[in-house]
């Protein structure tokens, strides 16, 4: 890695592992209950959440000296309130598909946890160049967790992938049945929690 | 050059302020400078919808408009009395039930007299209700008196992805197709039930694991079209508006020649199918029956059969 500096490269692939947002840092829990009972939408909110939190970061970073101290909390909103309401108004008129599936879910990104959570603990005391890899990284991060969880929920829950049926009939014939546990919000708390349990077990190997 | 102190008070003050004012003028130009565009993806979306009911589904987005003018052949909004309110001809959006906004169905009755995928004359009713988590809306597509569904679609707010969503599936919407619309009682029986308890034809398979959106649509149909069949039964029973002109040979008077009027054959409607509204309302037959609006509200009612006698009665 020639291009990026060191700390710039840890902000950028820590959280993908070893910090991860989700099963490290346990933020963003709530929004990783609500989109992953299929995948598509889990894919869809991992990336807002990426473009959200990288330019949040960035802008932060970049205001972060002159930002007054006792109202440095509701700076960061409003920064990342207009920020969401933005791209939501460019999907909607762009992308149309895409900001109907994501409905309600974009305005829930401005109270996910990860936002709130790297804009105070690294964009207001890093650059904004390793702010914005940070945010790329977390949102990254909270992204995979999405996307695992989304997979397990509707490959067991309904037995497909992006809407594509792919648990053949002749298995459906000889008793096989999707899971209706999987498809309730509850079910991804146990599935967060089992990754969280995997992810620990592999990294106590690694140290 | 001195430091600003950034806690003190003025300075904290004057930044919220400004912050305030740039970010509120830069929403307010995007919102403004996008609104067109969104405004024409929404149009688009709300078209698509209507030709799912009528089986027109899969059409690529450029396409839409053409197939939208070449399915709906004129509309009309009637309010709760079966008076028109507004109406439009074909190839025309801007004005006429497309303009009537969902939250509005219930006290505007928006009507779309269309033609299905394979040729069928229809009636597309727009309805609305609520699911588990917010509001439902969808586009019932019956033929024009009103018997039988020819095709549904759905649509939902914030229902539970892969549960409740489904309702805004194919799978889902094309049990609808085929089924009646009224009971033996000659109320709307059009419902949707648990899936696995359907007693009838009028009960269609709910989703499994999402009862309350199922039922909350089951009762959006129910509802939703019982209310439309009082508003036509009126429109039906009287002519009693001026506004037939423009809707003269499509909606109402057809709809009239078939629903309650085959039995006051020999009466007014007869010529009301044929002429026809414009005559009526000058014509001494149909306007006694406006005065006698309880006599047709009683059809409205009494589903037409007894209609005919109430008519001639009084």
């Amino acid at each position: 890695m020639s291009i990026l500096s060191k700390s710039a490269h840890e902000a950028l692939v820590k959280p993908l592992n070893l910090d991860n947002p989700v099963v490290v840092q346990i933020l963003g829990i709530c929004s990783a209950l609500a989109v992953t009972s299929q995948l598509e939408p889990a894919i869809v909110m991992g990336l807002s959440v990426t473009v959200i939190t990288a330019f949040s970061n960035l802008i932060i970073s970049l205001i972060r000296k002159s930002i007054p101290n006792r109202i440095r909390i509701i700076v960061q909103l409003v920064v990342v309130a207009s920020l969401v309401t933005i791209v939501s108004q460019v999907l909607k008129a762009f992308a149309y598909d895409v900001s109907v599936q994501l409905s309600v879910y974009v305005g829930l990104i401005i109270t996910n946890c990860i936002l709130m959570g790297r804009l105070e603990a690294f964009a207001m005391m890093n650059g904004p160049w390793e702010s914005f890899l940070d945010g790329i990284g977390n949102g990254v991060g909270y992204a995979i967790i999405l996307v695992i969880v989304g997979f397990v929920r509707e490959l067991l829950g309904s037995g497909s992938l992006f809407g594509f049926q792919v648990i053949p009939d002749a298995c459906y014939n000889i008793g096989y049945m999707n899971n209706g546990m999987m498809t309730m919000p509850a079910m991804s708390l146990i599935i967060v929690g089992c990754v969280i349990w995997a992810h620990r077990s592999m990294n106590k190997e690694a140290k | 050059m001195a430091k600003i102190n950034t806690n003190s008070n003025v300075y904290t003050i004057v930044y919220a302020s400004v912050m305030v004012i740039l970010v509120a003028f830069l929403l307010a130009y995007v919102s403004s400078s996008l609104k067109e565009k969104q405004e024409a993806n929404v149009a688009i979306d709300k078209k698509t919808q209507i030709l799912a009911a009528l089986n027109v589904r899969g059409i690529d987005k450029a396409d839409v408009q053409t197939q939208y003018n070449e399915h709906i052949l004129s509309t009309v909004v009637l309010d709760k009395d079966g008076n028109i309110i507004d109406q439009s001809e074909q190839g025309v959006d801007s004005i006429g039930a497309f303009k009537v906004d969902t939250k509005e169905i219930g006290e505007k009755f928006p009507v779309y007299m269309a033609e299905t995928a394979d040729g069928k004359e229809a009636l597309v009713l727009p309805v609305k209700g609520r699911g588990l988590w917010g509001g439902l809306w969808g586009y019932i597509a019956v033929t024009p008196d009103m018997q039988t569904v020819l095709g549904a679609y759905f649509n939902h707010e914030s229902e539970t992805a892969g549960l409740g969503a489904l309702i805004k599936e194919e799978p889902f919407q094309s049990q609808f197709a085929g089924r009646p619309v009224f009971g033996e009682d000659g109320k709307v029986a059009l419902t949707v039930v648990k899936k696995g308890t359907s007693e009838s034809a009028a009960q269609v398979d709910g989703v499994t694991g999402a009862t309350l959106t199922s039922k909350g649509t089951g009762e959006m149909v129910q509802s939703g079209l019982q209310a439309y069949a009082d508003v036509l039964a009126k429109v039906q029973g009287c002519g009693k508006h001026e506004g037939c002109h423009g809707q003269a040979q499509q909606g109402c008077c057809q709809e009239q020649a078939q629903g309650c009027c085959q039995e006051q054959a020999q009466g007014c409607c007869q010529e009301q199918a044929q002429g026809c509204c414009q005559e009526q309302a000058q014509q001494g037959c149909c306007q006694e029956q406006t005065e006698q609006s309880d006599c047709c509200q009683e059809q409205a009612q009494h589903e037409c059969q007894s209609g005919s006698e109430c008519c001639g009665q009084e």
